[in-house]
């Protein structure tokens, strides 16, 4: 399949370094955007979006604008965004470089626990290495310009993780 | 280079011929009255008819005497050939002559333009800087001006124009220069405010902070810090508030019987229906802008260079 | 003794607004210029009266206002005829075309970047002197004011709309792309938001030069009403009153006009920073 053909039938869900939540939607409209461009019915996208700000925990928050919100909330409601539809894999690149260490430490476990409820396959890039053993059951490492594979690890970690502070697990 | 220019002159070439197709049909009724008047034979034959008849019938039917609609002596809509042969008329030729200060001269109307616009722009910019420094420093003056900054701004200055040329003549001023340079600078002054003091707020609350460990007086700050960072926005405000000046010189030569100056120009150009007088007095602003704006720009380089802040 | 009270009035509004700004009042910031009109209004009449400047120089603001009561129809008359007829339907269409326009050149890189530098120089020409072609063309009454102020108000419009359609952020972009989303759903769903506060501050420029355009091209020749005859009119009968009277009409309808604008531009474009956290 190629990227263009993937972007066609809306396989991956992407998750940025910075959340890139529209301003002039609140946090429901952003999450419902994936959904009006690839045309879900009106009454299913309400659901969906109720659905998927419980799972990263940002329910009743629907009508608040991202601009009145931490970077950590905003950056959990694109991955909420992502999740909206369907994708089979998501994609996220960086996705908490830009927030600071306990928020972030925060966030990788309450993604631990969406992993856990969705099964989703999760493509996560970082060059946090405590960040890739805590979160992932399989670890690419690749080399500096130019991007090649260097290894790939099977992390023997065990599914169930400790939670808490990841870099105490 | 190519990749800059390029689409720009293809857009003006294009406009230039579109311009060119637009001259036969506003001119064509003229045209075809001129046609009728040297004895040639015009479909439909009187004025009136014509005046009825569809325009693109008329076209197409009278196809062998659309060029009488390009040489029209009172065009509704000149050529391009015929706008720039008047401007030449009345600028390089008199030149030549040695009579560019005549009356009639371009160049002499002009030059009082241009004088009473330069003379505007300096009191609205020294308005407006000040105004801003006022206004940056304290917070009765930007809380109790500001909002009256904007308002006379709303005012459609053409309406105070020709209150302020009456009342300066009664007051004794006897200048005609005076109440138009008034005029300018009222539509100059508040592009200048308002990036004045978006400059002079620039710096950081870091940047201030540390001329304050320094123990920097009041003055030495605004000196070494708030001037300096308001220059890029204050040129960039200058530009246009040597346009909106023009504007102003302009409008203030249009009303009670002005006769020197571009402005006063367009007015007699219109009472004596000479549309290429208009025009040429049209192009001879537009001119003066581009060279007024430009002059700024390469100010603005200049001073930015030398100050290392250009981009 | 006048002049007493002109300097004490002056200074003792000046000490009321100091007092009103450093007590931070929420009410100050629009207590203080008020203060300020007021004084101001309250001076001009001493000071006339002080003077004793006949009406013809300058009439004093009470006999402004008795004018303008005594005047309302044949105002009301000028106004229809200049803001209504002339200035907003030319603000109307120049305002609709320049937007059609902006998104049409937006589709090709090489239509904006040949148009958008000739738009921002034609920006900064005294387009105003157009005014008497356009009476040539389109008669003495409101077509030709509003073919003016469609002119006019084109290029900042059609400048500002095509500066903001490109002023999208990366991120956003890419959002859209990943979506595989089409270019409709980009540019109402991205695009056009983002333009917004761009658009409005067009929107803001153009809404003071329509009121210019269709007074001015009032004195190239009009019917026996609008703002722009009776002023030049008034000045030429020495009928200083009245023309004062049309003054405040214009001022009043030039802040009105802004502030409308203003406020749509609060409503539509809330989330930009700039409106924010008032």
């Amino acid at each position: 399949m190629t990227p263009e053909a993937a972007r066609q039938a809306r396989a991956y869900g992407y998750v940025f370094q910075h959340a890139g939540l529209y301003p002039w939607r609140n946090l429901a409209g952003n999450v419902r955007l994936p959904l009006e461009i690839m045309g879900y019915p009106r009454n299913e996208r309400a659901a969906r979006v109720d659905h998927v700000l419980k799972l990263v925990e940002l329910d009743g928050f629907q009508k608040k604008y991202p601009w009145q919100l931490s970077g950590g909330m905003q950056q959990r409601a694109s991955i909420a965004r992502a999740l909206a539809f369907d994708a089979d894999i998501l994609l996220m690149d960086e996705p908490f470089g830009a927030l600071d260490e306990i928020v972030r430490d925060h966030l990788n476990e309450q993604l631990l626990k969406l992993w856990q409820r969705t099964k989703k396959t999760i493509v996560f890039v970082t060059h946090s290495i405590p960040e890739a053993v805590y979160l992932s059951t399989k670890i690419i490492v690749m080399s500096p310009r130019p991007g090649r594979i260097t290894t790939i690890i099977d992390n023997p970690l065990p599914r169930k993780r400790p939670f808490g502070n990841p870099r105490h697990a | 280079m190519i990749n800059r220019f390029l689409p720009i002159l293809v857009m003006l070439a294009g406009l230039l011929v579109l311009w060119y197709l637009a001259v036969a049909p506003m001119n064509l009724r003229g045209g075809l009255d001129y046609a009728e008047r040297q004895g040639a034979a015009v479909t439909p034959a009187t004025a009136s008819a014509r005046r009825d008849a569809n325009l693109l019938i008329l076209l197409v039917q009278n196809r062998q005497f659309i060029g009488y609609a390009y040489a029209l002596e009172r065009p509704a809509l000149p050529t391009p050939n015929q706008v720039l042969g008047e401007f030449w008329k009345t600028t390089g030729a008199m030149v030549m002559r040695g009579r560019a200060w005549s009356k009639r001269s371009l160049i002499y109307h002009g030059w009082l333009t241009m004088k009473t616009t330069l003379f505007g722009f300096a009191l609205g910019g020294v308005i407006g800087m000040f105004g801003a420094i006022a206004m940056v420093y304290s917070r009765v003056a930007a809380m109790s001006l500001m909002p009256w900054a904007i308002i006379s701004q709303t005012i459609p200055i053409v309406a105070l124009a020709p209150m302020i040329i009456v009342l300066s003549g009664q007051l004794g001023i006897e200048s005609r220069e005076v109440p138009k340079a008034i005029i300018s600078a009222y539509l100059c002054f508040f592009p200048v405010l308002v990036g004045m003091i978006k400059g002079l707020r620039a710096p950081e609350d870091s940047q201030l902070d540390l001329l304050k460990t320094y123990n920097a007086t009041g003055l030495a700050s605004f000196l070494k810090l708030r001037l300096p960072a308001s220059a890029p926005f204050l040129f960039t405000s200058l530009k246009i508030g040597i346009a909106a000046a023009l504007v102003g010189t302009i409008v203030g030569e249009l009303p009670t019987g002005a006769i020197s100056g571009l402005g006063a120009r367009l007015l007699i150009g219109d009472q004596f229906g000479t549309p290429l007088a208009i025009w040429s007095a049209l192009l001879a602003a537009a001119i003066l802008a581009g060279a007024l704006v430009t002059l700024i720009d390469m100010l603005q380089k200049i001073v930015l260079n030398r100050m290392g802040m250009y981009r | 003794m006048w002049v007493f009270w002109v300097i004490c009035i002056w200074f003792g509004a000046w000490g009321l607004n100091i007092w009103l700004t450093s007590k931070r009042f929420a009410a100050a910031p629009i207590l203080a210029p008020l203060v300020l009109g007021a004084t101001m209004l309250v001076l001009w009449e001493i000071v006339v009266a002080g003077l004793g400047l006949s009406a013809v120089i300058l009439p004093a603001p009470s006999a402004i206002f008795l004018r303008f009561g005594a005047e309302l129809d044949l105002l009301w008359g000028d106004f229809n005829q200049t803001v209504i007829k002339g200035a907003l339907r030319g603000f109307a269409i120049g305002v609709s075309a320049a937007l059609l326009c902006a998104l049409a050149i937006d589709r090709s890189r090489f239509l904006t970047k040949g148009l958008l530098p000739i738009g921002n120089f034609i920006a900064a020409m005294p387009i105003i002197g157009i005014a008497p072609i356009m009476v040539n063309w389109f008669g003495f009454d409101w077509q030709s004011k509003a073919a003016v102020v469609v002119i006019m108000v084109f290029f900042p419009i059609l400048v500002n709309t095509t500066q903001g359609l490109q002023a999208s952020h990366a991120i956003h972009r890419d959002l859209m792309k990943t979506y595989g989303a089409s270019y409709w759903q980009v540019l109402c769903a991205m695009r056009l938001p983002s333009a917004l506060p761009f658009i409005f501050n067009g929107l803001k420029i153009s809404a003071t030069l329509a009121l210019i355009g269709a007074i001015v091209a009032e004195y190239f020749g009009s019917p026996t009403r609008g703002m722009g005859f009776r002023i030049s009119t008034g000045v030429g009968r020495l009928d200083m009153d009245l023309v004062w009277a049309e003054i405040f009409v214009a001022a009043l309808v030039g802040t009105g006009f802004y502030g409308a604008v203003t406020l749509a531009e609060r409503y539509f474009t809330f989330w930009h920073p700039s409106q924010r956290n008032r």
